[in-house]
């Protein structure tokens, strides 16, 4: 009787109820993990990716799960990964983390991404671009910000990359430069991407005039198969010539749509953009997700990451409104400033947003195909971005 | 002196140098990409514009199309063709005449014992 009552305390000694019973940080994390899937579930934010992450979470707070462990990655004595630890006493977390880790999963993602994009409204009216730089802003005053917070460089220019409002360079530029905040910055940047439509239209009723949200743009040219060929091709070679480290990133963004407008390759296309891309999204999500453990999850900094999250999105939706502003009085009223807060890369939600707010002044008005321009400009740039913080920081 | 050079490329740019070099570049390459593409499609629409002027060209003198003559039943004068055509274009400008004949005859020998009743009723006077 004794030897039984010896072996059910042992047994309960060692459950998950006691680990939570040492540290609440655990339960917190468990919840906080049911109220993303929540979200995720009933109010449909972003649940592609939310869904994993969050039970990923959930997965690595149930203490003595061994899915993922974090030491194996983060302040290792020699800087790498420990290799033999992972392999001989890894857990599923960890050998789907090294996905993340070396930079593999969001340069697939991209290349899906590139199958689904169509740069005709850029490609037919160029200056779209110009509102995908200014969006960026919101990246470099987010720097800004993170610095005036405390954060060092290296986890600065990993918070403000949210700015970009692009999941996939976000945790690429993180995986690089801060892998201990991936958990924080990834699910503060899809939280941010799911409410678009609550953070953009007060910025951009608050800096335009009902006058100037009515305006109705000219029809866009019709775009050419042989330019939407040579486009991706182009901009790969000028942008990563200039910045080698945006090659990856940008190289497989256009891939997909080099796949996609040729026209010849039909089935692997067809493959990048949907089995491929959905492999990726379960992988990617879920082993992010198990980052977050309580220990890296419950701190200050993650107050922090999320307010500067948020200020990256306002400030990325102003810069992209201003300068809409600013070529509509250069124009003399051809360009409406509405699809400026489109050059945020959140592709298509942003542009839809676009087409709502003008909506909502003239019903007759539609700004879809314009804002498309500037959103997939956002995509561009916000590669770029990643390319030079990367560039700049990296060791 | 190198590895002055190489102490200064290993620290931590300021946040003035950042923010800066971010928005600069982000801007310098895009912009180049924006007049890369408006080269792009000023060259191709050039392109477009030569092929379809080639293409008007070889079709700008074509062959006459020979409009055939409506068939007109012996008897009917050139003044009533003349007539007709003239309140045919007026009615309906896309049609095209194919044949002028007269309207059948109905003769009471031809029309059956049901039809000669039917005409009968319908043009006999109320008095009856």
């Amino acid at each position: 009787m004794e030897a039984l009552w010896g072996t059910l305390v042992g047994i309960a000694e060692k459950s998950g109820f006691a680990k939570i019973a040492d540290n609440w940080g655990y339960l917190a994390m468990i919840l906080l993990s049911c109220v993303l899937l929540y979200l995720a579930i009933v109010k449909k934010f972003e649940p592609l990716l939310l869904l994993p992450i969050a039970f990923g979470m959930l997965l690595a707070n149930l203490p003595g799960s061994n899915i993922i462990h974090m030491e194996y990655f983060i302040d290792t004595p020699t800087g790498h990964p420990l290799w033999e630890e992972i392999l001989n006493h890894g857990g599923l977390g960890d050998l789907l983390y090294m996905g993340v880790k070396l930079g593999i999963y969001p340069p697939l993602i991209f290349l899906g991404i590139g199958t689904m994009t169509d740069f005709g409204p850029l490609i037919s009216n160029p200056k779209s671009l110009l509102l995908g730089a200014a969006a960026q802003l919101g990246i470099f005053l987010t720097y800004a910000g993170a610095i005036l917070f405390g954060f060092k460089g290296l986890e600065a220019a990993a918070i403000s990359i949210i700015g970009g409002a692009d999941g996939p360079t976000a945790i690429y530029v993180t995986g690089r430069l801060a892998p201990h905040l991936l958990g924080s910055i990834a699910v503060a940047a899809y939280s941010y991407m799911a409410l678009i439509p609550a953070i953009q239209p007060p910025i951009m009723r608050l800096l335009t005039t009902k006058k100037e949200r009515q305006i109705v743009m000219k029809q866009l040219r019709t775009v050419s198969k042989t330019e939407k060929i040579v486009f991706p091709i182009l901009c790969t070679i000028v942008i990563s010539l200039i910045l080698p480290d945006s090659a990856v990133l940008v190289g497989m963004l256009m891939l997909g749509n080099l796949m996609k407008e040729s026209g010849v390759v039909e089935r692997i296309t067809k493959t990048a953009g949907n089995e491929l891309m959905n492999i990726i999204t379960i992988f990617l999500g879920f082993s992010v997700g198990c980052t977050t453990s309580a220990d890296t999850f419950l701190r200050w900094e993650t107050g922090f990451i999320i307010a500067l999250g948020l200020v990256a999105f306002l400030v990325g939706t102003a810069g992209g409104v201003l300068l809409g502003k600013l070529m509509c009085w250069l124009t003399h009223g051809q360009v409406n400033p509405l699809i400026g807060s489109a050059g945020v890369s959140a592709v298509p939600m942003a542009a839809r947003i676009s087409q709502k707010v003008g909506q909502e002044e003239n019903p007759e008005n539609f700004l879809l195909m314009h804002a498309m321009g500037p959103n997939v400009a956002g995509v561009i740039g916000s590669a770029v971005a990643a390319g030079i913080l990367i560039n700049l920081f990296q060791r | 002196m190198d590895w002055l050079i190489m102490a200064a490329a290993k620290a931590e740019p300021t946040v003035g140098v950042v923010v800066l070099t971010g928005v600069v570049l982000v801007f310098f390459i895009l912009v180049l990409i924006m007049f890369l593409i408006q080269a792009q499609g000023k060259l191709f629409q050039a392109i477009e514009q030569k092929k379809s002027k080639k293409q008007t060209n070889a079709k700008a003198d074509p062959a006459p199309i020979k409009q055939s003559a409506p068939i007109v039943q012996e008897g009917i004068s050139p003044e009533v063709v003349a007539v007709i055509g003239a309140a045919v274009a007026a009615m309906a400008p896309n049609y095209k005449i194919q044949k002028i004949e007269p309207a059948k005859s109905t003769s009471k020998a031809q029309k059956s014992q049901w039809a000669q009743a039917g005409v009968m009723e319908n043009t006999t006077p109320f008095s009856r």
